[in-house]
């Protein structure tokens, strides 16, 4: 193995390799800025440009754009809070606000930059020692327990709500799940809600929804807020350097959440929005009396996704490298690129050709490696972006935001369909409900709903399959225990009371 | 038997319950504000309107030139040369960012063709 | 904010002009080809279509018969809208050739876009992928008859994994085949997940006990040994494969290509669809679209003009006809 990585190394490692891979991070970062443009499009863009190609060449040009473009996400998701990409969007949830609340976009962006780094070394380093096991784990999940790993998700949704607005996010929970009933149902194949209209036929695209609730929302609640802040903003140009208690706050976290975000990325059928989802729950449930609050710029609250998000990323090469499994649309594009380099993923690749396996893990680790260095010094550039008077800023978000739906589907009717969803969103807001359970049950809905008819298909039909297999149970049970934490918390603070 | 059409029934009583409780219950809030309901409001929610409306019809240039301009005049914008130079810039820039990656933006029907004009390979 | 686009504009054309191999012109009689060619894709970017129409596009471009080619990506309604865009504006899409691939009939008998090929000017097919029937290689069953034995005795016993959703191709096909060996096509057991990848891990986790799927996306997993192909839908047995064999020989008439295609907007000049007809034939010719067809594992399938248009009314007919037995077409169209 260590032969293996050598070799890869020698081989990717040459001065045309390098200066393709800054060009792909730069075209990358861009593209990825660019909300509707996210790495599936920025990797889709660039296959036909490097026909031709040595595949080790090929694969460190495509590893640049794919790191930039996620990087290039995540700066807009904290800049603008416009999450181009799903896997992005709980980045925004702390990342926003730290940049835009407590006026540090450097910190916030650093803290992205580093904590996706870590997330992505410490998946390379686990895929290392335990790429043996890996392919046997992501086959042993059946539809029944990415049933309930969504259900588990969805339970997360109080995490997702402040004190005391737990009925308003259940609401939101709910408004998203029926949401994302709307379009072609897979499993009978018949359309729902659709109202006789071919627009949405294909259902309502995410990056649809996430912009409108978010980034367009957001720029027309700037409009609402103006007589309050009537001054142009001032940033404190804060350095790229974390503080001492930065880090100290963020290494656990990015530990947990890299661990927790590589293992659901094995998963072909989970994937990186929901790595980042859950592990944002989980150490929101974990934090005691956080400062300031999750949700109003915490620092966990920013490393925890950015981890998972690029851990999973980097887990989700498992099931596509030794299987040939492509379990996200990133990695279906990045076979359709392999494929093009003479490349054939699949249970041979690490047996009869160890040195092409290998190089394109190093490459992807060095277009990851690459990204940080190319990146961090851009940082204040970028941060200066929230420096524009608002007269300016609020214009260009909204071109960004219906550009960036309209790439996606090239239909007007989605144009429309953004500007009421943004004007919805706007009332709500005002109303006090919060908009990310609105995502999170639109995201998980889908998926949760498939899982589950195919569960049953396959079970004829019978509720058992909840207790057929080890694993069902296993799920089951964290489920169980999380409902009852509340529960079970304060029956032993009683007990140690007394 | 779980068919296409149980789960949309499941959402909906599980949020009719939800909104009788809301109702029933009503949970104290106090609104963020003060916010300022005001005309800009109105005039960018349009201005986005028209922008869907005028998008295929004007072309991508034409289109988002004057979507921008007068989203900044809304917004209390005055200084032409600031005006001006932005919108060009980012028009500009768009579109040739868009050219270079071979993503066709509408040219605009009165132009007589959906196709050539910048998209051609430089 | 300017100072980015002016960064990415370089760095593109930087990286275009740094990447892009030159084209060596070949002598081909001018004026018998087109001179420049808009794809029109009814997808966004990064899809199947998207994928095969760029590739096209740079086969073209690189052999030096075409030299501006273009890309409109227009989804939305299964393909409709972009069909529909093109008819509407016929006169203006001179150059444009819409990419479309077996779909295209099946949505239209479903009714969910109104128009059919007979709307468009067929141009020609390139390629094809057909769909293969496989089970783990653990599996007890050798060959098809086998698998549908069991079909036989108890559907429920027999779980038929898709990579798309009920009531396309994948379903259709293993129905077909399941009524020709003898069985009823409507107790079939499809289990539909979201992509051939996820399909294939179904059927590799144990929670069905058969694929059905575009060959293309299990001929690895064969040649690895961890499935096996029990029978593809091809005509003839495939020379990449020739331990395979096909339905037909397993004596069941059923053959079936998922092809991809080009059409062009109706009332074109007769000129300007000739030029069209040959363009298309000319790249199928040339060592860049080998390369791409080889690679991908796509098989040819080169009809043109008259012998596709037959191929496609003969293809509608027969799903046309399976549909009405599953119950997935209410109205005789």
């Amino acid at each position: 193995m260590i032969d293996g990585i050598l070799l890869g190394l020698t081989t990717v490692l040459t001065l045309y390799n390098l200066t393709l891979v800054l060009v792909g991070c730069a075209v990358g970062t861009i593209i990825g800025m660019l909300p509707g443009l996210g790495p599936i499009s920025a990797i889709a863009l660039m296959i036909p440009i490097t026909y031709g190609f040595e595949p080790s060449s090929g694969m460190i040009l495509l590893a640049g754009v794919y790191y930039g473009a996620i990087f290039g996400g995540s700066t807009s998701s904290i800049l603008i809070n416009a999450p181009g990409v799903a896997g992005t969007v709980a980045t925004a949830f702390d990342g926003y606000a730290m940049a835009g609340q407590l006026g540090q976009p450097g910190r916030a962006l650093a803290t992205a930059a580093y904590a996706s780094f870590a997330g992505g070394t410490l998946a390379a380093l686990l895929l290392l020692l335990t790429a043996p096991f890996l392919a046997d784990i992501s086959l042993s999940f059946q539809s029944a327990d990415y049933f309930l790993m969504m259900v588990l998700g969805l339970s997360l949704v109080s995490a997702f709500a402040s004190e005391g607005e737990h009925l308003k996010a259940l609401i939101m929970t709910f408004l998203g799940l029926a949401l994302s009933t709307v379009g072609t149902d897979l499993t009978a194949g018949v359309q729902r809600f659709t109202f006789g209209r071919m627009d949405l036929i294909d259902g309502i695209s995410f990056l649809l929804l996430a912009m409108g609730t978010f980034a367009l929302s957001e720029a027309l609640m700037m409009v609402l807020r103006r007589n309050k802040s009537e001054k142009a903003p001032t940033i404190p140009t804060s350095g790229l350097r974390l503080s001492k208690s930065d880090v100290n706050a963020i290494v656990p976290t990015i530990t947990r959440s890299s661990i927790l975000g590589f293992f659901v990325g094995v998963l072909p059928g989970a994937g990186a929005t929901i790595a980042s989802f859950l592990s944002y729950g989980f150490e929101k449930s974990l934090a005691r009396d956080p400062t300031p609050k999750f949700g109003q710029g915490n620092i966990k609250g920013l490393a925890a996704p950015e981890a998972a998000n690029n851990a999973a990323c980097t887990g989700s090469f498992v099931p596509l490298l030794t299987l040939g499994i492509p379990g996200s649309g990133t990695t279906a594009i990045l076979l359709g690129a392999l494929i093009a380099y003479g490349i054939q993923p699949g249970p041979r690749l690490i047996v009869d050709e160890p040195q092409v396996f290998w190089s394109v893990i190093v490459s992807m680790y060095l277009g990851n490696l690459f990204l940080l260095a190319l990146n961090l010094p851009l940082i204040p550039y970028l941060a200066r972006l929230l420096l524009m008077p608002r007269s300016i800023l609020i214009p260009l978000i909204m071109f960004f935001s219906m550009m960036g739906v309209y790439l996606v589907s090239f239909n007007t009717f989605d144009l429309y369909l953004i500007v009421l969803v943004a004007v919805s969103a706007l009332v709500l807001r005002v109303l006090g409900f919060p908009m990310a359970p609105l995502l999170l049950g639109f995201i998980l809905g889908g998926m949760l709903e498939d899982n589950l008819r195919r569960a049953l298909t396959v079970s004829d039909g019978n509720w058992t399959f909840l207790i057929d297999r080890p694993i069902t149970i296993v799920l089951l049970g964290i489920i169980i225990l999380t409902l009852l934490s509340p529960v079970i918390r304060r029956l032993v603070s009683v007990a140690t009371s007394r | 038997m779980f068919n296409a059409r149980s789960f949309p029934i499941l959402i909906a009583i599980g949020g009719s319950i939800l909104a009788l409780l809301f109702i029933m219950f009503p949970p104290a809030f106090e609104p963020e504000g003060p916010f300022v309901f005001n005309i800009e409001l109105i005039g960018l929610v349009a201005l986005m309107l028209l922008y869907a409306g005028l998008l295929e019809q004007l072309g991508f240039v034409l289109a988002t030139g004057l979507f921008l301009c007068a989203g900044f005049l809304v917004l209390g914008e005055r200084r032409p040369v600031r005006i001006g130079l932005v919108t060009v810039a980012l028009t500009a820039g768009f579109y040739f960012l868009m050219a270079a990656l071979e993503i066709h933006l509408p040219q605009g029907a009165w132009t007589g063709s959906w196709e050539g004009g910048v998209m051609e390979r430089f | 904010m300017s100072a980015f686009f002016r960064l990415v504009t370089t760095a593109s054309l930087l990286a275009c002009s740094l990447l892009a191999a030159p084209g060596h012109a070949e002598t081909i009689r001018s004026g018998q080809l087109l001179d420049e060619v808009h794809f029109l894709i009814p997808a966004g970017p990064g899809g199947g279509w998207d994928g095969t129409a760029r590739g096209i596009g740079e086969a073209l471009r690189k052999s030096g018969l075409v030299e501006r080619v273009s890309y409109e990506n227009l989804s939305g309604g299964g393909g409709g809208r972009a069909i529909a865009r093109l008819i509407e504006t016929a006169d203006r899409q001179q150059n444009t050739l819409l990419i479309s691939s077996t779909p295209i009939v099946v949505r239209s008998l479903q009714g969910i876009f109104p128009q059919s090929f007979r709307d468009l000017r067929v141009i020609g097919s390139v390629i094809a992928d057909y769909t293969a029937i496989l089970v783990r290689a653990d599996s007890p069953h050798t060959d098809f008859n086998s698998l549908a034995a069991s079909y036989q005795q108890d559907p429920r016993s027999v779980k038929i994994a898709g990579g798309s959703v009920r009531g396309s191709t994948d379903h259709f096909v293993v129905a077909k085949a399941m009524q020709l060996a003898g069985g009823t096509p409507r107790s079939i057991v499809y289990v539909a997940y979201d992509g051939g990848g996820k399909a294939m891990a179904g059927l590799l986790t144990g929670e069905c006990d058969a694929l059905s799927t575009g060959l293309s996306e299990a001929i690895e997993m064969h040649r690895a040994g961890e499935v096996r192909i029990l029978a593809i839908t091809a005509p003839q047995r495939l020379t990449e494969l020739p331990d395979v064999r096909t339905l037909t020989e397993t004596g069941l008439p059923l053959t079936f290509a998922n092809w991809r295609g080009f059409f062009a907007a109706p009332g074109l000049t007769e000129q300007r669809y000739k030029q069209m007809i040959n363009t298309v034939e000319a790249v199928v010719e040339t060592s860049e679209f080998e390369e791409i067809r080889s690679r991908n594992g796509w098989s040819r399938l080169q009809l043109s003009d008259q012998a596709f248009y037959d191929y496609l009314e003969q293809q509608e007919q027969e799903i046309g006809e399976l549909m009405r037995q599953l119950g997935y077409l209410r109205k005789v169209k």
